[in-house]
């Protein structure tokens, strides 16, 4: 399996979580442009399984507070500073685990708890092992990426 | 009539949004008392009585498959309902845990619609819930 290859179910599945849990849509962008100014929200995990690899997500850090507050269900202003890593962690664990169950839907895949992604200046090339795709929600950008590292 | 209910996950963010989302389905919710894990889902339990317990499976110190463990096999708690909440969707999971003593399996994301059956069918299982 190709990274590649899981195109239309990261798209699916960014979409999935994003309305059902933020009540938001996610639309797939090319080529965005990146400010080096712009502050991110960056979360990461590692699976393993029938394949093993990794996964991310990073989103603007203005957009990571609205999403917290749909998510949550709670006014902005109650959004304190720890929820929205916490948040994108937690929609990063859906997405993975979306992905990968339309990749293996009957097979059990490990994931690692999310952890805090500060590599954020990579906006590295597509390649065979890794496809990144870049999202435009109501509430801002959003970059998910897909790392996959086939077993020996 | 309410049931007192837990809730077991590492996230309290995802502890919040399942308290939301339960109310927000309209179930009966009595008391509702959250753990990080399962170590402290058991403390809880050696003080308060539950009626459901709702439980994340990737969690620190003991997770979700061996929180069920521990409780089939306490003779005061084991006839609490677990309903497992996981992003895993995978069939091996789902019947892994069932097989262990679940007695729901819910994936996130989840929608407030269709979480007040299930919680509803595994309450009217247990012939002591809510009293």
């Amino acid at each position: 399996m190709l990274a590649s290859e899981c195109h239309p179910w990261l798209v699916e599945s960014v979409s999935d979580v994003v309305e059902s849990m933020c009540y938001s849509s996610a639309d797939v962008i090319e080529n965005p442009p990146v400010s080096a100014e712009e502050l991110w929200v960056g979360r990461r995990l590692e699976f393993s399984g029938p394949c093993q690899g990794s996964f991310g997500l990073r989103v603007a850090k203005a957009a990571a507070r609205l999403l917290g507050s749909s998510f949550l269900g709670q006014d902005i202003d109650e959004v304190d500073d720890v929820q929205p890593g916490e948040i994108v962690g937690e929609i990063a664990n859906m997405i993975c685990g979306a992905v990968l169950n339309r990749m293996e839907p009957n097979l059990a895949f490990a994931l690692s708890p999310p952890y805090d992604d500060q590599d954020l200046s990579r906006f590295a090339p597509p390649s065979s092992g890794r496809m990144e795709l870049a999202f435009e929600l109501e509430e801002g950008r959003l970059f998910a990426w897909l790392e996959i590292r086939h077993s020996s | 009539m309410a049931f007192n209910v837990m809730i077991v996950d590492d996230s309290p963010s995802m502890r919040k949004v399942i308290r939301r989302v339960l109310t927000l389905s309209g179930f009966n919710v009595g008391k509702c008392l959250e753990a990080g894990d399962g170590v402290e889902a058991l403390e809880l339990l050696e003080t308060e009585w539950m009626d459901v317990i709702m439980t994340d499976i990737n969690m620190p110190r003991m997770n979700g498959q061996q929180l069920l463990e521990k409780l089939l096999v306490d003779p005061v708690h084991s006839s609490i309902p677990v309903l497992v909440i996981s992003t895993d969707r995978s069939d091996e999971r789902m019947h892994k845990m069932l097989a262990l003593g679940a007695r729901g399996y819910f994936t996130k994301p989840f929608a407030p619609e269709g979480l007040a059956a299930v919680m509803e069918s595994i309450i009217a299982e247990v012939p002591c819930a809510g009293k």
